[in-house]
C-alpha cells in the first residue's frame, strides 16, 4: 500500500470516525447548549422544583391564612367508578372548564374514617387539609375515583341523540335532533324501514288488561320496561317517570347481578324481604371479624372506607380477621404479622363450613343465650338485651299441615289476642322459659329456645318446634365430616373457627358483602349471616350495625311534597321477572289446577320473595313468560355484560327487533347494552349531573351525598337551551305525553302552592330544600362557603327555583357535597345509635311458606344445606360431573378496575388485562406456565385467557378478576354518521367470567343460570374444563 | 407459601449504555497508564512504538471516557454541581476530582512523551503539521525525571479512577452483582484487555515500519504478560462474580449461561491471543487489528454484560426490567459515536508518531539507546 493511498484511507476513516461521534454526540451537546441557554435541556418546566405540576388550587400561608387561586375552582361531586359513590373534591380549571384533579370530601364518612365536623366552614376545612398530619389530615380518593375524570372527555362519550342506521347492534348510527327523537320514540311509526314500532304513546295503557287471559300482569303500559344501572342518585325521578307518570310495573337495576344472593339471604335473616336490609361490622371497636366470600379492602361496599378502616384496625393488637375465600384477596396482610389469615375453600360451600360451625356452636353451648331467650321487645328491654329474634316462636312443623311453616299464633291455641286472628296483631307463641307453659312473644320474661312439642290447637294436635330447634335439626342434618368434604376445610379447622368466633363475646362478626353469587347463593348468605344471630351482635358496638341511612330528599319533605300530584298513577301487575308474587294466585295457576293437572313445573321459575329481577327481565320479555315488552328504557345498566350467560341466551336475539320492537338507551357511553339500543339519548356524567345519593352502608351515621353539576355539561343543548340527559329526556316525553309530574304543577310546596319540573334543576334543587330544612334544618351558608365551593355557577338557577331562605340552606350543603351527620353521633353507649328494629329471623316465615315452582317443593324456611342446583333442583354436581368438569370458577373484585372503569386510560396503563388465577398444581397437569394461553370451557361457552400461576387460589379452582373483557366501552369503534370512534391500539382486554356463564337447560322458558330460589345471577363456583392453547 | 406479585409496572434500568462505554474507555485509559509507566521503566527493553502506541491508549481514552460519561447526563452542564456542592462521602462526588485530574495528567504525560515527535512535524512539507510542530512548546528537552514524575502521578490519579469507577457502583446494595469485590476486580482487571486491544489497534494504524526488529522482544513479552495475566485473572475471577447471586442462580438461566459462556471464550481467546503475541509479527497489520478486535469485544462485552445485562435481573421484585438497545444517540448510535471519536483521535495521532517513526525507525538501527 503505498503512503498516499495509506494517508487517503486514513482521513476517510477518520473523517468517519469523527462524523459517527458527532452524529452519536449531537443529543448531548445540544443537551449542553440548551442547558446553558435555557437552564434545561428538556422543555422548560414551569418552575424549576415543582416542575409542571398544577399551581395549586389554595395556598394557606404560615400563620394559617387561607389564599385561593383565582384561575381554579374546588367543588365537591361524587364519584362513579364504582358503585361505593364516594364523596370527592374536584379541582377545575376555570379558564377551560376541564377537570385538572380529583381527590376526597373532607366532609364525607366515605372518604374519611371520621369526616369533619358538618358546621365547620368550607375555608376551615381547607386550611385543616393543608399541612402535614398523615392520613388524618387528609381526604383521599382511591386510584379508580382519580382516574375516572377521563372518561368526562374520553373519545368514545356520545354528546347527541343517536339513531341507529342498519341493523341492530351493528354500530352504526346516525346523529339526529332531540325533536326527531322525543316524536319517534313517542309516537312510533315505520322507523327503521322494517314495519310499524308502537312508540310510548300506544304502549301506555294504563286501564286495558295486557293479557285479558292474565289479568293479574296488569295493563298493558306494563310493557315498557325501564332499567337503570342503580340508585346512583338520580334513582327518584326515574321511578317517578316509570311508577307514577307512566304507570308500567317493570324497573329494575343491576342489583339481581350484582350482590342479591348476599342481600336475599340477609334479607331473610333481618326479616326485611322488602328492601332486604343488611348489616355491616363496626370495624372500629369489633375484636374478630369472619370474612367469607368478600374480600373487605377491596370489595363489600364501601370498599374504601372499609379499607381504611379494616387497616387501621390490624394495626391496634386486639383485633384479628379471617377471609374465607377461593382465592387469596388482597385484604390479607402478611405486614400485619399473623392477626389475620386466608382460609381457602371450595367455592360455592360457604353454608357447609357455617352449618358445621353451628352444629358445634350448638353442640357446645357457646350461643349467646341471653339474646336468644328474649321473645319479644318487652323480654329484650328487661333482660337489657340490643335486639331481640324469633328463635323462640314456635313454628307449625306438620309437612301436612296447611299452615305448615307459618308460626303458631295466639288465637290457635286460645291465648289472648287482639285484631283479626292470624294478622300481624295476633300474637307469636312462644314456651315460657321458667314454667314451660305456653306463652305469647309480647311477655317480658325469657322463652325457652329449644322447643320440639305437640300442642293441642283447635284443629287438633300439631307437632311444633321453636325456631332455633328448626335450625338445630338442620345443622344437625349432616355430621361434621360430611360437611368438611363438602367445603374441604379439615373438621378441626371448622371447630377451631367456631370456637374462636365465639369467644369474643358481642365482639365479633361476620360479614359476606357481595359473596355468594353462586346457585345457592341465598342459602349460603342465610347461613354465614344466622353466626351474628347466634352471638347476638346486632345494634352493639363492636358488633354488627344496621344501615344509618339518609334524610328524605324528594318525598313528601318539610319544603316541598314530591309524592302527590295530578294524574299520578300507581303500578299495578306482575313483574315481568315473575318475582313478589305468588304463582299459586295466579289465573295460570287456577286453570291447570282447575283442570286436574299438577301446578309444576311452571315454564320458567317464580320468585315468590324476590326483588325485580334484571337477570330475569330480559329472558321472560323475549320469551313472553308472563308476557312479553314492547319498549326498553335503559338507563347505563349492563345486564349483557354483567349478567353470566346472558350475552349467550339473549345477544343474538335481542339484534331482533321482533323480540322487542323499541330499545332507547340513556348513556354517555356506548356499553355491551346499550350497543344493542334502536336510540341512543347522550347522558351527563357524575361531574356534569345531579344526583342524592346515600352510602350502601357501613357508615354509622346518616349521610347524603348532594352531587350538582360542577362542571358544564359536554352533551348537546335542546332548542331552549337545557343540556341533553337522562332527566330532561324523560321530563319531556312526559310533556310531551301528557302525563303527570312532570311540566307545570308538578310539585306543590309547604304552603301549597304548585311548581313545575321543565329541567332537571327544578327537580334536585327542590329536593335540595327538603334536605336541607329536614332534621332541624341546616344554617345557612355564608359567602365565603359559596365562592370556595364554585357555587356561584349555580346561582341563577337557584335563584330562580329557591326562595331566598332555601337558596342560602341549600347552598349550605352543596358547598359540602351533601349532608352528614357527625362522626360523633354513631354510638349510644355501648350500642349503635341507629338500630335495626325488626326481630331477626332465626326461622324466616315468608321463605319457609313459599314454594319453588319448578318442583312444588317448600323452601326451607332456615338456614339449611343445600347444594349448587339448577332451577328444578337437579344438583349442578349431578348435571355436570365433576370428572367431566374438574374446575370451578370464582370471580373476585379488582383493586384497579370496576365494571365502568375501561374507558380510563391511565387506569388500563396500571392494569389492562386480567389474567386468570390458576394453582401451579393444576397448571402443571397441562404444562400451563404464567403468560400462557388457555381455553377455560363451561357447559355453555368457552374462552380464551391468560394465566397466572398462583399459589393464593385453591386447587381446582380459577380465578377472575372483575372489570375486563370488554366488547364494547372503548374496545369496539362504532360508526356515528361518517366518522368512526378511534380504534383502540390494545390487542386484549383480558376476559369477562359472565362471558362464559351458564344457560339453565332445566327450564321451558329459556334462561340464564340463577339462584334456585331468589333469581340472583351465578357467576360463582360454575363448573369447567380447561385446555392449553 | 410462595408470594406472587400479580401487579408489577416494568421499571426502566438506571444506567444507560453511555456507563458502558465511560468504563470501556476510561478503563483502557487507566491501565495503559500502568503498562506505560511500566515499558517507560523499562525503556532499554521496549520500543518507542509501543510505549508511543500505549501513551496515546492512555491520553485518547481519557477524553474519550469523560465525554461518554457527560452523554449520560440528561443534562452535561449539571456536572458542574459536583463542584459546587462537594460531597466527600459520594464516591461519583470523589470521582468528579479524580477523573479530570487524571485526564489532565494523561494528556501531560503524552504530551512530554511526544514533545519531540511533534517538535519533528516542523520537517513536514504539509503547513498543518507544521504548525502542530509548535505544540512542542519550545526546544528544550523533555528529561526523564520530568517524564517518571509524569507517569508516575498519571499512575496513580489512574488507580484512584479504578477505585471510584468499581466503588460507585459497588455501593448499590440492591444489585448483589455489583454489590461485591469481585465486580469491581474484574472491571480493573479486564482493563488491561482493553488497553492491549487499544494499543494493538494503534500499531496497526501506525506506518509499518520496515520488516525489521522495529519492536523489541520485550514489546511482545509485555503485551503476551499483560493479556495472559488479565485474561486468567477474569477467568478465574467471573465464576465466582456469577455465584454471588443470591435472588437466583445464573447458571440456571439460559439467557445468563449463554452470556457467561461466551465471556469465557472470549477470555480464552485472549489467553490464546496471548500465547500467539510473542510468535506473530507485530508488523503485520492484519493480525494485529484480529487480536485488537478480540481483546477489545472481551473487554467491552464484559462490562456490557455486568452492567446492563445485570440491570434487567429484577431486584427486589419479579420486575420486569426491560432493556432493549435503542438506535439513536442514547444506544447504537452512540456506541458507534465515541468508537469514531476514538478512531478519528487515533488517526490523527498516529500521523504524529508515523511520521517521526521514520525516522525513529532509522535511528533505532544505529542508536537505539536514543531512541526516547
Amino acid at each position: 500500500m503505498d503512503n498516499k493511498r495509506r494517508q487517503f484511507l486514513k482521513s476517510g476513516l477518520a473523517v468517519g470516525g469523527a462524523g459517527a461521534f458527532a452524529a452519536g454526540y449531537a443529543t448531548t451537546t445540544s443537551h449542553a447548549v440548551h442547558g446553558i441557554i435555557d437552564g434545561t435541556a428538556g422543555k422548560k418546566t414551569k418552575h424549576p422544583h415543582h416542575g409542571n405540576s398544577l399551581t395549586p388550587e389554595y395556598k394557606v400561608t404560615e400563620n394559617g391564612k387561607l389564599i385561593n387561586n383565582p384561575a381554579q375552582r374546588v367543588a365537591p361531586s361524587m364519584c362513579f367508578g364504582c358503585w361505593t359513590l364516594c364523596g370527592l373534591r374536584v379541582r377545575v380549571d376555570n379558564a377551560s372548564d376541564e377537570i385538572l384533579r380529583i381527590s376526597g370530601n373532607p366532609y364525607h364518612p366515605l372518604s374519611n374514617e371520621y369526616q369533619i365536623p358538618f358546621n365547620t366552614p368550607v375555608k376551615e376545612a381547607y386550611i385543616a387539609m393543608a399541612g402535614e398530619a398523615g392520613l388524618d389530615g387528609r381526604s383521599t380518593a382511591c386510584a379508580r375515583g382519580n382516574g375516572m375524570m377521563e372518561i368526562r372527555k374520553s373519545p368514545y362519550r356520545i354528546t347527541q341523540p343517536l339513531k341507529r342506521v342498519g341493523n341492530r347492534g351493528e354500530g352504526k348510527w346516525i346523529p339526529i335532533s332531540y325533536e326527531q327523537l322525543l316524536e319517534e320514540v313517542v309516537e312510533g311509526g315505520d322507523l327503521f324501514g322494517e314495519g310499524h314500532v308502537d312508540g310510548l304513546r300506544v304502549i301506555r295503557d294504563v286501564k286495558t288488561p295486557l293479557d285479558p287471559l292474565n289479568p293479574e300482569y296488569g295493563p298493558k303500559a306494563n310493557q315498557l320496561l325501564m332499567t337503570n344501572a342503580g340508585n346512583e342518585g338520580r334513582d327518584d325521578l326515574f321511578k317517578r317517570f316509570a311508577f307514577n307518570s307512566y304507570g308500567t310495573r317493570n324497573f329494575g337495576h343491576h342489583g339481581s347481578y350484582c350482590g342479591y344472593g348476599f342481600r336475599a339471604g340477609s334479607g331473610a335473616l333481618m326479616n326485611d324481604l322488602k328492601k332486604f336490609a343488611h348489616v355491616k361490622p363496626d370495624l372500629e371497636n369489633c375484636e374478630f371479624a369472619l370474612y367469607i366470600g368478600m374480600s373487605p379492602a377491596q370489595a363489600g361496599n364501601p370498599f374504601k372506607r372499609q379499607a381504611r378502616q379494616l387497616a387501621t384496625a390490624r394495626t391496634k393488637g386486639n383485633f384479628s380477621y379471617t377471609v374465607v375465600s377461593p382465592a387469596l384477596p388482597a385484604s390479607s396482610s402478611l405486614a400485619a404479622g399473623d392477626n389475620n389469615n386466608w382460609l381457602p375453600i371450595k367455592p360455592g360451600t360457604d353454608s357447609a363450613l357455617v352449618l358445621g360451625m353451628i352444629q358445634w356452636i350448638l353442640a357446645n353451648d357457646k350461643f349467646n343465650t341471653k339474646f336468644l331467650t328474649q321473645p319479644g321487645p318487652n323480654a329484650m328491654k328487661a333482660a337489657g338485651t340490643a335486639h331481640w329474634c324469633n328463635a323462640t316462636h314456635l313454628v307449625i312443623s306438620d309437612k301436612d299441615h296447611p299452615r305448615y311453616g307459618f308460626f303458631l299464633r295466639a288465637s290457635e291455641v286460645d291465648l289472648p289476642f287482639t285484631g283479626n286472628p292470624l294478622s300481624e296483631a295476633d300474637p307469636y307463641v312462644i314456651v315460657d322459659g321458667h314454667s314451660g307453659e305456653l306463652s305469647v312473644y309480647t311477655q317480658d320474661q325469657p322463652a325457652q329456645i329449644f322447643v320440639d312439642q305437640v300442642v293441642t290447637t283447635k284443629q287438633g294436635d300439631v307437632q311444633v318446634k321453636s325456631s332455633l330447634q328448626h335450625l338445630k335439626e338442620s345443622a344437625f342434618e349432616h355430621d361434621l365430616a360430611f360437611y368438611s368434604a363438602q367445603c374441604d376445610i379439615p373438621v378441626a379447622t371448622i371447630t377451631a373457627l367456631a370456637k374462636r368466633f365465639t369467644s369474643h363475646g358481642t365482639k365479633a362478626v361476620v360479614d359476606s358483602h357481595g359473596g355468594n353469587m353462586h346457585s345457592n347463593g341465598f342459602y349460603n348468605a342465610y347461613t354465614i349471616l344466622m353466626l351474628n344471630a347466634l352471638i347476638g351482635n346486632i345494634n352493639l358496638k363492636g358488633g354488627v350495625m344496621a344501615k344509618s341511612g339518609g334524610y328524605p330528599t324528594s318525598s313528601k319533605g318539610p319544603r316541598y311534597d314530591f309524592t302527590t300530584f295530578k294524574n299520578k298513577v300507581k303500578p299495578k301487575g306482575i313483574f315481568l321477572s315473575r318475582s313478589k308474587f305468588p304463582y299459586q294466585k295466579t289465573s295460570e295457576y287456577k286453570r291447570r289446577v282447575a283442570a286436574g293437572e299438577s301446578p309444576y313445573p311452571t315454564r320458567s321459575p317464580w320468585y315468590p320473595i324476590s326483588a325485580p329481577l334484571l337477570t330475569e327481565h330480559l329472558s321472560a320479555a323475549v320469551d313472553g313468560y308472563p308476557y312479553r315488552a314492547k319498549a326498553w328504557i335503559n338507563h347505563m345498566a349492563n345486564p349483557m355484560y354483567g349478567v353470566p350467560g346472558l350475552a349467550n341466551l339473549l345477544g343474538e336475539k335481542l339484534k331482533d327487533p321482533q323480540q322487542l320492537p323499541l330499545i332507547v338507551s340513556v348513556d354517555a357511553f356506548i356499553n355491551e347494552t346499550t350497543a344493542l339500543s334502536d336510540y341512543i339519548v347522550p347522558d351527563t356524567v357524575t361531574y356534569e349531573s345531579w344526583g342524592m345519593a346515600t352510602p350502601w352502608h357501613g357508615v354509622p351515621t346518616k349521610t347524603v351525598t348532594a352531587r350538582w353539576p360542577i362542571v358544564n355539561a359536554l352533551t348537546e343543548k335542546t332548542a331552549d337551551g337545557r343540556s341533553i340527559n337522562l332527566e330532561n329526556f324523560l321530563i319531556d316525553i312526559a310533556k310531551k305525553m301528557q302525563l303527570g309530574g312532570f311540566g307545570d304543577n308538578a310539585i306543590s310546596d309547604s304552603q301549597g302552592n304548585w311548581h313545575g319540573i321543565h329541567k332537571a334543576e327544578d327537580f334536585y334543587l327542590r329536593s335540595a330544600a327538603n334536605l336541607a330544612y329536614v332534621a332541624n334544618g341546616v344554617p345557612t351558608a355564608s359567602s365565603e362557603d359559596m365562592v370556595l365551593s364554585g357555587l356561584e355557577r349555580l346561582l341563577p338557577d337557584m335563584q330562580r327555583v329557591l326562595t331566598p331562605e332555601e337558596l342560602g340552606k341549600v347552598a349550605f350543603i352543596f358547598a359540602r357535597g351533601g349532608r352528614f351527620e357527625d362522626a360523633t353521633e354513631a354510638y349510644k353507649g355501648d350500642e349503635m345509635k341507629h338500630k335495626w328494629k325488626k326481630p331477626l329471623a332465626i326461622w324466616n316465615e315468608k321463605v319457609g311458606t313459599s314454594r319453588n315452582t319448578m318442583t312444588g317443593e317448600y323452601y326451607s324456611g332456615c338456614p339449611t344445606w343445600h347444594p349448587q342446583k339448577l332451577a328444578d333442583g337437579t344438583p349442578l354436581t349431578e348435571q355436570y360431573p365433576t370428572t367431566e368438569w374438574p374446575f370451578t370458577l370464582t370471580n373476585f373484585k379488582s383493586n384497579i378496575h370496576s365494571a365502568v372503569s375501561n374507558l380510563s386510560p391511565r387506569l388500563n396503563s396500571i392494569k389492562g388485562v386480567n389474567p386468570v388465577y390458576i394453582h401451579p398444581s393444576d397448571a402443571a397437569k397441562i404444562g400451563l406456565t404464567t403468560g400462557a394461553m388457555f381455553t377455560i370451557t363451561t357447559p355453555t361457552s368457552a374462552t380464551k385467557a391468560m394465566a397466572l400461576l398462583v399459589d393464593g387460589v385453591k386447587p381446582g379452582t380459577l380465578g377472575f378478576e372483575h372489570g375486563f373483557g370488554h366488547k364494547e366501552l372503548g374496545e369496539r369503534a362504532h360508526w356515528i354518521g361518517d366518522k368512526q370512534q378511534p380504534v383502540k391500539m390494545k390487542s386484549s382486554d383480558g376476559v369477562n367470567i359472565n362471558d362464559i356463564g351458564l344457560i339453565d337447560p332445566t327450564r321451558e322458558g329459556k334462561g340464564v343460570l340463577l339462584d334456585w330460589v331468589v333469581g340472583a345471577a351465578a357467576r360463582q363456583a360454575l363448573p369447567a374444563k380447561i385446555s392449553l392453547g | 407459601m410462595k408470594i406472587t406479585e400479580i401487579l408489577v409496572q416494568p421499571q426502566a434500568i438506571a444506567w444507560l449504555p453511555w456507563a458502558v462505554q465511560y468504563f470501556f474507555y476510561i478503563g483502557s485509559a487507566y491501565a495503559a497508564a500502568i503498562l506505560f509507566l511500566l515499558s517507560y521503566l523499562f525503556r532499554e527493553h521496549t520500543s518507542h512504538y509501543l510505549r508511543s502506541a500505549l501513551v496515546l491508549t492512555m491520553s485518547i481514552g481519557a477524553v474519550v471516557g469523560p465525554l461518554a460519561l457527560t452523554g449520560d447526563l440528561h443534562q452535561p452542564g449539571r456536572a458542574l454541581h459536583f463542584y459546587s456542592n462537594i460531597t466527600p462521602w459520594s464516591w461519583m462526588s470523589l470521582g468528579s476530582l479524580f477523573l479530570p485530574l487524571f485526564s489532565a495528567l494523561a494528556i501531560l504525560t503524552a504530551w512530554l512523551y511526544l514533545r519531540d515527535d511533534i517538535a519533528k512535524l516542523k520537517h513536514s512539507d504539509s503547513t498543518i503539521a507544521k504548525k502542530i510542530a509548535l505544540f512542542s512548546l519550545g526546544n528544550w528537552q523533555t528529561t526523564s525525571t520530568q517524564m517518571i514524575t509524569a507517569s508516575v502521578m498519571t499512575c496513580l490519579a489512574g488507580l484512584t479512577v479504578a477505585l471510584y469507577t468499581g466503588a460507585e457502583i459497588y455501593v448499590v446494595q440492591s444489585r448483589p452483582l455489583w454489590h461485591q469485590p469481585a465486580a469491581p476486580l474484574l472491571w480493573f482487571v479486564t482493563a488491561f484487555i482493553g488497553a492491549i486491544g487499544f494499543a494493538l489497534l494503534l500499531l496497526g494504524l501506525f506506518p509499518i515500519p520496515a520488516k525489521t526488529n522495529a519492536f523489541t522482544q520485550s514489546d511482545q513479552g509485555l503485551i503476551k504478560r499483560a493479556l495472559l495475566v488479565s485474561a486468567i485473572l477474569a477467568a478465574l475471577l467471573l465464576p465466582i462474580w456469577a455465584s454471588n447471586n443470591p435472588s437466583f442462580s445464573l447458571y440456571e438461566s439460559q439467557a445468563w449461561l449463554i452470556r457467561l459462556s461466551s465471556l469465557a471464550v472470549s477470555f480464552f481467546a485472549c489467553m490464546g491471543i496471548a500465547l500467539l503475541a510473542s510468535k506473530i509479527a507485530l508488523y503485520n497489520r492484519v493480525q494485529l487489528l484480529v487480536m485488537s478486535a478480540i481483546s477489545l469485544l472481551c473487554c467491552w462485552y464484559l462490562r456490557w454484560v455486568t452492567i446492563m445485562d445485570v440491570q434487567t435481573i429484577a431486584k427486589f421484585d419479579q420486575g420486569p426490567y426491560p432493556y432493549e438497545l435503542p438506535m439513536g444517540s442514547a444506544g447504537l448510535l452512540g456506541i458507534f459515536g465515541m468508537a469514531g471519536l476514538w478512531l478519528a483521535l487515533a488517526l490523527a495521532a498516529s500521523e504524529i508518531v508515523s511520521i517521526s517513526a521514520k525516522s525513529l525507525t532509522k535511528q533505532s538501527f544505529s542508536k537505539p539507546q536514543q531512541a526516547q
